[in-house]
């Protein structure tokens, strides 16, 4: 049977006051000093339309008369001594989506709320539908969640319901800090609400007001066609979602994932070990649920909760289906380990969360991991600590690539998409002639040929002396010219090319090229050495 | 006629004392192991000449100048291309670094092919700092998975002091697999490798001088330090030079002469 739905809203009253000061005591400022100023009388103030408004003020603020909405012009009159700050929308709205992001240690699925009593969000909902019990239930819940925001100066109301819309409207227009309403009495429990409450726009809100109607029990049992005609569907919607008739989804912030593990803590852990070792539990306990449906984890995603409502959030790939604890826990002790500088436990991590983002099939037999399969196996994984550690860019293997200029031929691909390597034949340069056990190609090829100076018996002859890098070398021995004309069917055409394998008077090795012949393409071509032998 | 038990202990001391082994640790030989433990390097055993390099050891190359980076390259590449024989299937892992004294371009896939070693078997990595790349020498060395490990860094880097090449040391004994580090042509200070070679270019099939066509890849090898030296025969090796060339086409060593008469006559007429 399906459990009965059951969402939290949570509204924060005071939000973009409590995030002022939050930051405030975030960049710094002594608790003491943070403290003095929240009993002044201050206001945050932004510009809309007709100049400087209020958007926030503190009690001491208030008291004096001031209020939200009000022109800073007006206040100042009121109270000359009045300080003002900037407020700050795009900070608050990224603080919200990063508190919404705290939320995730009660339940996976939380989302920032668009609709706020103002014009900007205040607001986080949860789906905490079969969550309660972890928490011993919504009540203990609700409570522990209100004195957690407390315990950050963050001042929340939260309502728990079966419908976002009846969630909302009461954790806003009821009074009490933590308001549970039972299913089935979204009714009557709405019905003393404004019609605020039901998210309703300005214009529809006074409308409405015009008629008459300013409770929401004064819509019930009203006729809808008269009043969808004159304001809309959106009063008949948001009425239906309310009171559970409509379906309203929430969409969580983050993807949801079916492979979750999470621990919390009595006490916030502060030292790196004890996080590994939860690290490694939780692992454990992803694995367990990976096998029961027969998966393996591609992406995992690590978020430390700390105890002062900050989150950490770590991601790791692996290159193939894993469900091996150690190994998994692994890729993420690599990460701490180099970021341990950044990874700020602050006071403590109270709560920790290891999610399997990216699942692929993984039968049993790949996980029975005894005799030859083992090698390839470390293989793989240490493969994937190192693009942990390093970044997967950073692990190539070569690739041929079907084409006779030099430098096309040698491709380089990233591990992770390189796939199964092309077996020897596959390199066309094993078709190359090998004289006498003397190898055609270079063993390193500069990243850009470099240009040299040459000087040449004979012009269209082998060079017998040339400069590179300020180094004169003598040349006694070549083999060549190897013509290699360019790939015409290609826009950016370039010259043809003699090649020539040239040895110096020591025995070094090199691949030397004229670029353009003679009285065709230039009268006077230019040398480049592209490569070097062993 | 049959031998007796001391007769037979006794034989097997003397052939052991000719095995000769670079950088084996004296104790390793118990149980006819030798084998097990050494890459063979396809040399004959000539002279002075030593066959193997021992397994689960760090190895040093060294070029003589900067510009034989590319031959100490290439001998290290020989030494892949054995290290790949002794262990087929397992790949090869190659730790990249682009500064100088490595500056000299990447591995191309084409020459590895020409040269004898198949390119599907090399993993390359190219870390940002030298601390990462030792980090990942030991991680992979460790593992014992690979064929053998490669690292390119430069010698008179900090990060590469006794300390680091101590720890590869351990984890190559600990994975029993060859480390080789590359270390350019300037090599600093105190090392707990095995062994270091010092390689610089020679000039290919002298006797052939008169067709002056390129031949095989030579290199004149010197063994500049080898940690057993006193327990094996590896003490007449040092300081003294040996030339050696690689046949792309059979994948092996070949020893040749030294040529230092004729490679001093080359000298002269070049310059």
């Amino acid at each position: 049977m399906k459990e009965p739905r059951r969402i939290a809203s949570i509204y924060l009253s005071h939000w973009p006051m409590d995030r002022f000061f939050r930051s405030l005591s975030r960049s710094g400022m002594a608790p003491a000093a943070c403290r003095a100023l929240r009993g002044r009388a201050l206001v945050l103030a932004a510009p809309v339309q007709g100049g400087l408004r209020i958007m926030a003020l503190t009690q001491a603020a208030a008291a004096k008369g001031i209020t939200a909405g009000q022109s800073i012009a007006d206040a100042l009159a009121l109270y000359p001594a009045l300080e003002v700050r900037d407020a700050d929308f795009a900070g608050d709205r990224a603080a919200l989506k990063r508190l919404s992001d705290w939320c995730g240690r009660y339940t996976p699925w939380t989302a920032p709320d668009d609709c706020g009593v103002g014009a900007e969000p205040d607001g986080i909902f949860m789906d905490i539908t079969g969550c309660t019990h972890l928490f011993d239930g919504e009540e203990a819940l609700a409570h522990d969640l209100v004195a957690r925001l407390a315990g950050f100066n963050i001042r929340a109301r939260i309502a728990i319901a079966a419908t976002p819309g009846t969630a909302w409207a009461l954790a806003r227009f009821c009074e009490s800090g933590v308001t549970i309403l039972p299913p089935g009495q979204e009714e009557k429990a709405l019905a003393p609400l404004p019609l605020a409450a039901l998210r309703l726009d300005h214009e529809a809100i006074d409308g409405l007001a015009r008629l008459g109607l300013k409770r929401i029990g004064d819509l019930y049992g009203r006729a809808r066609a008269p009043l969808a005609a004159r304001f809309g569907r959106s009063v008949s919607l948001r009425l239906d979602a309310a009171l559970g008739s409509a379906a309203e989804p929430i969409s969580p912030e983050r993807p949801l994932v079916p492979y979750r593990a999470r621990l919390l803590f009595a006490e916030g852990l502060t030292r790196m070990e004890d996080v590994e070792v939860a690290i490694e539990r939780l692992a454990d306990e992803l694995c367990v649920l990976l096998e029961r449906y027969q998966k393996g984890a591609r992406q995992l995603e690590l978020m430390l909760f700390r105890v002062d409502g900050d989150v950490t959030v770590l991601r790791a790939g692996t290159s193939a289906p894993s469900r091996l604890a150690p190994h998994l826990a692994r890729l993420f002790h690599e990460k701490l380990r180099q970021t341990s500088d950044d990874v700020d436990t602050g006071f403590g991590i109270e709560a920790m969360s290891l999610s399997a983002l990216a699942v692929d099939p993984l039968t049993q037999t790949q996980k029975a991991m005894m005799g030859p399969s083992t090698r390839e196996h470390d293989i793989e994984g240490l493969m994937d600590r190192l693009g942990n550690r390093l970044g997967a860019h950073r692990i190539t293997r070569l690739q041929p690539h079907a084409s006779h200029l030099p430098e096309r031929a040698g491709h380089r691909m990233t591990i992770m998409q390189a796939g199964k390597p092309m077996p020897l034949p596959d390199w066309r340069v094993a078709a190359l002639p090998q004289f006498d056990g003397v190898a055609a190609r270079p063993l390193r090829m500069l990243p850009a040929p470099e240009l040299i100076e040459v000087t040449a018996e004979i012009p269209e002859g082998p060079p017998r002396r040339f400069r590179w890098r300020r180094v004169l070398y003598q040349v006694t021995r070549a083999e060549g010219p190897e013509r290699i004309a360019p790939e015409w069917w290609r826009r950016e055409g370039g010259r043809t090319r003699d090649y020539y394998r040239v040895e110096d008077s020591d025995g070094r090795r090199f691949w030397l090229y004229r670029d353009g012949l003679y009285n065709r393409d230039t009268e006077m071509p230019r040398w480049y050495i592209q490569g070097l032998f062993g | 006629m049959p031998m007796t038990d001391s007769q037979k202990a006794d034989q097997i001391a003397e052939l052991r004392r000719q095995m000769t082994v670079f950088g084996m640790a004296a104790d390793s030989g118990q149980n006819g192991k030798d084998k097990a433990q050494t890459v063979d390097l396809g040399l004959p055993r000539m002279g002075v000449m030593l066959p193997a390099l021992a397994c689960g050891a760090l190895h040093e190359v060294q070029a003589a100048d900067y510009r034989d980076m590319s031959a100490s390259i290439g001998f290290a590449m020989a030494l892949a291309v054995c290290c790949g024989r002794r262990f087929s299937s397992a790949p090869i892992l190659w730790c990249e670094s682009a500064r100088p004294p490595f500056d000299m371009g990447h591995l191309y896939g084409p020459g590895l092919a020409a040269f004898g070693l198949d390119p599907a078997r090399l993993i390359l990595v190219a870390p940002a700092s030298a601390v990462d790349l030792l980090w990942t020498m030991e991680e992979a060395l460790r593992l014992g998975a690979f064929a053998a490990v490669f690292g390119e860094i430069d010698g008179r880097l900090p990060a590469l002091s006794l300390t680091a090449t101590r720890r590869l040391q351990l984890a190559a004994e600990a994975g029993g697999r060859p480390a080789f580090l590359l270390t350019g042509h300037a090599t600093g200070g105190t090392s707990a490798a095995a062994t270091r070679w010092d390689v610089a270019a020679a000039p290919s099939s002298v006797d052939s001088g008169a067709s002056a066509l390129v031949g095989r890849a030579r290199w004149r090898l010197r063994l500049k330090k080898c940690r057993n030296a006193l327990a094996g025969a590896g003490a007449d090796m040092i300081d003294r030079d040996i030339c050696v060339e690689w046949d792309a086409r059979r994948q092996k060593l070949c020893d040749v002469p030294t040529p230092v008469a004729a490679h001093a006559q080359i000298r002269r007429q070049a310059v």
